[in-house]
């Protein structure tokens, strides 16, 4: 277990120096210099102005010095100020982050009641109309644009039926349109994924020895089935907790939601490079930290996964 | 060994993957793959034919006709510079599939070059070539394409050269799985030691032998890039006005949501018609080219 700890430590930390590397470079790839597009929208600065502020931004250095110095202030958790607000970028990333992490949960919980219930019951009619009608939703969820569905979600009830406000963040009525939203998407994966894994295991050995001695169906379910379906399940929640980061962004623009993803979206219009680059960075880093997690948490739960 | 040699230089072996007769054969029984597969039919249908059936100009204004509800002359309505909706959304298929078909493309292509290269000379370019697909896969959904929209500027092509990269990963990784498992088998050895050219063992022997999860994988890749295209036009780094592009569409009619509902609701159809159509034809394709499945 250990050396499997070692080395899928150092993996990480491969795919974090990589993950850094890219995103420095696709700032550098910008057409056009960095001073010229922070004053895109003022007055051009003098040649003095434009010199000093060359060699306090580091652009005067080459450019593996550049990235070295990146890489020193990102993990002093320095990652520059936004053009446009003037404020750190780190700031401005944790003070979105709880609307954010609020909106992630929320979407995954929904998803994790709704899509595995949904493919428990397809699995245990398997062949019945509640299967069929099971899959053809779970399906028509991962087909669904999340910007479309939640547009229409705004129309039904909070415009014509006004249960839920339209948009912002400030109360937990906020929260249900967006979370509903994007828990669409990852509740219609996990439905068709909880179907195969429970009808995978209920045809398995243990599953018939279990009728053999007499005991229920819902006792060998719920006791025996059920625990194991649910190791590949867990798998997927981690990945997709990193999908509903990313597809925050989408959604936090649809319901004017301010969190990390709005605030991508305004940084993207805005040519806000610090900011872009900021929030692309945390939210791989976030992410690849995610997985490590979850591979760690897979080995202990499923003694059968080899740490080779 | 003269057998072997015979056998090899004649052409592509086909490794335990269903025949096409057969394939086809389980399509067609697949209800989900001829639902879909019809779908995405009709679609093609509507973008080859639009300037036919259109019944108007997508981009005429007509502000005197501004925010009509759908009616017979107008079936979707029109929006609020009185331009028709049904001929935009007709017109936006042809975008749509632009955006699926060459994003597919960039992906596929050089996803399986760098799979089928890496996976099959191993070594050091094989390490390499795994930290650089682990590494863009460290960017979860969107995010990738949308860094790369942010540096590359606005635009639909930029979209989709963004979408594309952001799906390589995906098939660089299939791809070298499915290498790695031919590989060692008797019939690449064989072509080995028969003096087959490594260009030739990788696009005569092993590319033909990993199509089947990549032709998966496209169908579905598409319904994705469709997706990520129009989410992109969306929040407007996509298709400009007054492209009809389905998800620019949808941005603007947001603004009318209230009142005039039609102007979104259309497009937002559309997007879901061909990412259904796209995902139940890759389910079905999956089950059909599965070689564990029994023949009917």
């Amino acid at each position: 277990m250990q050396q499997y700890l070692v080395k899928r430590l150092i993996a990480a930390g491969a795919v974090l120096f990589g993950v850094t590397l890219l995103v420095f470079t696709m700032v550098r790839l910008v057409p056009g210099d960095p001073v010229d597009i922070m004053f895109a929208n003022q007055p051009p600065p003098t040649p003095e102005q434009r010199a000093a502020l060359r060699r306090q931004l580091g652009l005067d250095l080459p450019i593996y010095r550049q990235y070295l110095h990146f890489l020193s202030r990102a993990l002093r958790g320095d990652l520059g100020r936004s053009f446009r607000s003037k404020q750190p970028v780190t700031r401005e990333i944790l003070t979105r982050l709880p609307n954010t992490l609020k909106l992630t949960v929320a979407s995954l919980t929904v998803a994790l009641l709704t899509g595995v219930s949904a493919g428990i019951l397809a699995a245990v009619f398997r062949g019945s109309w509640i299967d069929t009608a099971t899959m053809l939703l779970a399906v028509l969820g991962v087909s669904l644009p999340s910007f479309w569905l939640g547009l229409m979600l705004i129309l039904l009830f909070a415009v014509h039926l006004g249960w839920f406000p339209v948009s912002g963040a400030a109360s937990w009525r906020h929260l249900v349109l967006p979370a509903v939203t994007l828990g669409v998407l990852t509740s219609g994966i996990l439905a068709r994924l909880m179907r195969s894994s429970l009808l995978d295991e209920l045809s398995r050995d243990y599953v018939r020895t279990a009728r053999a001695k007499g005991l229920r169906e819902a006792t060998i379910l719920t006791r025996h089935v059920l625990r194991n379906a649910l190791i590949p399940v867990v798998t997927i929640v981690g990945l997709q907790l990193g999908q509903l980061l990313s597809g925050a962004v989408i959604i936090e623009a649809v319901f004017a939601y301010p969190g990390i993803g709005l605030l991508a979206v305004n940084a993207l219009q805005a040519r806000d490079f610090p900011l872009i680059q900021g929030i692309v960075l945390f939210v791989a880093v976030v992410y690849v930290l995610v997985n490590l997690a979850v591979d760690l948490l897979y080995c202990l739960i499923d003694p059968r996964v080899s740490y080779a | 060994m003269a057998e072997v040699a015979t056998v090899v230089r004649s052409g592509p072996f086909r490794h335990s993957r269903p025949g096409t007769s057969r394939t086809w054969r389980e399509l067609m029984r697949h209800p989900s793959a001829v639902v879909g597969g019809s779908m995405i039919a009709t679609l093609l249908l509507v973008a080859l034919i639009g300037p036919l059936i259109a019944p108007h100009d997508p981009l005429a204004m007509d502000l005197a006709n501004r925010f009509q509800q759908p009616s017979l002359m107008h079936p979707f309505g029109t929006d609020e510079f009185g331009r028709d909706v049904f001929s935009r959304v007709i017109y936006g298929a042809r975008i749509s599939l632009q955006v699926g078909i060459v994003a597919v493309g960039i992906a596929g292509t050089l996803g399986c070059l760098l799979g089928l290269v890496t996976g099959y000379l191993g070594g050091w370019l094989d390490t390499a070539g795994q930290w650089v697909i682990d590494v863009l896969l460290a960017f979860p959904g969107l995010l990738l394409a949308l860094a790369i929209t942010a540096v590359l500027g606005p635009g639909l092509l930029n979209v989709i050269i963004a979408v594309g990269i952001g799906a390589l990963p995906t098939y660089a990784r299939v791809m070298r799985g499915q290498v790695l498992a031919l590989k060692q088998e008797e019939f690449i050895v064989a072509a080995r030691v028969t003096g087959c050219s490594t260009t030739r063992i990788l696009f005569r022997h092993l590319f033909p032998n990993t199509l089947s999860p990549i032709i998966v994988l496209a169908s579905l890749g598409f319904a994705s890039a469709v997706l990520a295209g129009a989410a992109l036009s969306f929040i407007g780094m996509g298709a400009q006005p007054p492209t009809p592009e389905w998800g620019a569409m949808l941005a603007s009619g947001r603004e009318y949501l209230r009142r005039q509902w039609w102007i979104a609701a259309f497009p937002g159809l559309a997007i879901a018609f061909t990412v259904l159509g796209f995902n139940l034809l890759g389910d079905g394709l999956r089950d059909a080219l599965d070689p564990h499945r029994e023949a009917g």
